[in-house]
């Protein structure tokens, strides 16, 4: 018999829970491996830190009442994720034995982890801010609409970037090849002039030989014709 | 020359009529003609030979030379046309040399022709 998914409510109220416990748990480690290792010297740490601090109040804004039932079920995929990365940091905090290389790196997994969770979620972002808007004030609405206008108009941006630097690069190397389609033509044709021209040559010598052979054959030819009425002349013809 | 060839192919012994006679006159007539037979097949060979050597050394002077004036032309695409048929027509069309009898000079050659008709002229 195929197992059924649990109600969406159970779903959210099992992701809030998740959310929660994650956020509790990682503001404790990371406090921890403040005691623990001197972070303030390790810039990649530090920088893992804060921005994993950034996406922890994101994630307090998330409405969760309000995603539909698929993301739910996404989002509580990519939360056991995390899950499994922040128990890996904490059993390496907490022995107090793991490099802090290695803490940096296990954070930095962390945050990637936490970054795609909510690039997930803010994918429906606008359409949560409209449906919250009966219930949020004019400044909120407005406020976070521009918020997405600047993402969009970045993003925009970027992707214009982009293309026109991709577009150039795709003019530049069509003009690029019809130069050298150009040239090849001309390489093509001198090589076969060239060709034609010894191919010519060489039939020139040809003739100009067997023209030398005919000349020497005709010259023995007379000699044998004038020593023949030389000697009928000397002959003793008694 | 032409004396001493009648001497020689004529002289005779006895009587016109004597078998001896008429066998030596046989052989020395069969001796002449294949001598002026290979005399004619030489100076004809050796003539053709000659035109030709001349032809292709003019055709691969031409090839030599094609690209340069070209080159030299520059921009100027009426006188590339121009150098392109003159290196043609010596290429395919008759070329006369002095070395071989009744050469036609005119530019008949059908390819000439094509290339004129290409062009809309």
């Amino acid at each position: 018999m195929e197992e059924q998914d649990p109600p969406k409510y159970l779903l959210i109220e099992s992701l809030k829970t998740d959310f929660a416990n994650a956020i509790k748990r990682c503001e404790k480690i990371l406090s921890q491996i403040g005691k623990v290792y001197p972070v303030e010297d390790d810039e990649d740490a530090t920088v893992e830190i804060e921005q994993l601090s950034e996406l922890f109040s994101k994630m307090r804004d998330i409405p969760l009442d309000q995603l539909p039932l698929r993301l739910v079920k996404e989002v509580g995929k990519e939360t056991r994720e995390v899950f499994r990365d922040l128990t890996e940091l904490e059993g390496d905090v907490y022995s107090k034995q793991a490099d802090p290389q290695r803490i940096s790196n296990l954070l930095a997994s962390l945050a990637n982890r936490l970054d795609n969770l909510l690039g997930s979620l803010q994918r429906w972002l606008p359409f949560l801010i409209l449906r919250e808007m009966p219930t949020l004030e004019a400044s909120a609405v407005e406020r976070r609409l521009k918020n997405l206008k600047d993402e969009q108009d970045a993003s925009i941006e970027r992707l214009t970037k982009t293309v026109g630097a991709a577009v150039e690069r795709a003019n530049a190397a069509a003009t690029n090849i019809e130069e050298k389609d150009k040239i090849a033509a001309a390489a093509l044709g001198d090589i076969g002039v060239s060709e034609h021209a010894e191919k010519f040559a060489t039939v020139q010598e040809e003739h100009a030989t067997a023209a030398k052979y005919w000349f020497w054959g005709l010259g023995g030819i007379d000699l044998i014709y004038c020593g023949g009425c030389v000697s009928a002349l000397l002959v003793d013809r008694d | 020359m032409v004396a001493f060839l009648l001497y020689w192919l004529i002289e005779i012994e006895n009587t016109w009529d004597s078998p001896r006679n008429v066998h030596k006159v046989l052989f020395k007539i069969a001796v002449l003609t294949t001598l002026f037979y290979l005399i004619a097949q030489s100076v004809k060979n050796f003539r053709i030979n000659k035109h030709l050597e001349v032809v292709n050394r003019h055709r691969a002077t031409a090839l030599r030379t094609f690209r340069t004036f070209v080159e030299n032309a520059g921009e100027k695409e009426d006188v590339r046309q121009a150098v392109l048929i003159e290196t043609t027509k010596t290429i395919f069309a008759p070329v006369s040399t002095g070395y071989v009898e009744g050469e036609d000079d005119g530019p008949n050659s059908k390819i000439i022709e094509l290339i004129n008709l290409g062009r809309g002229k």
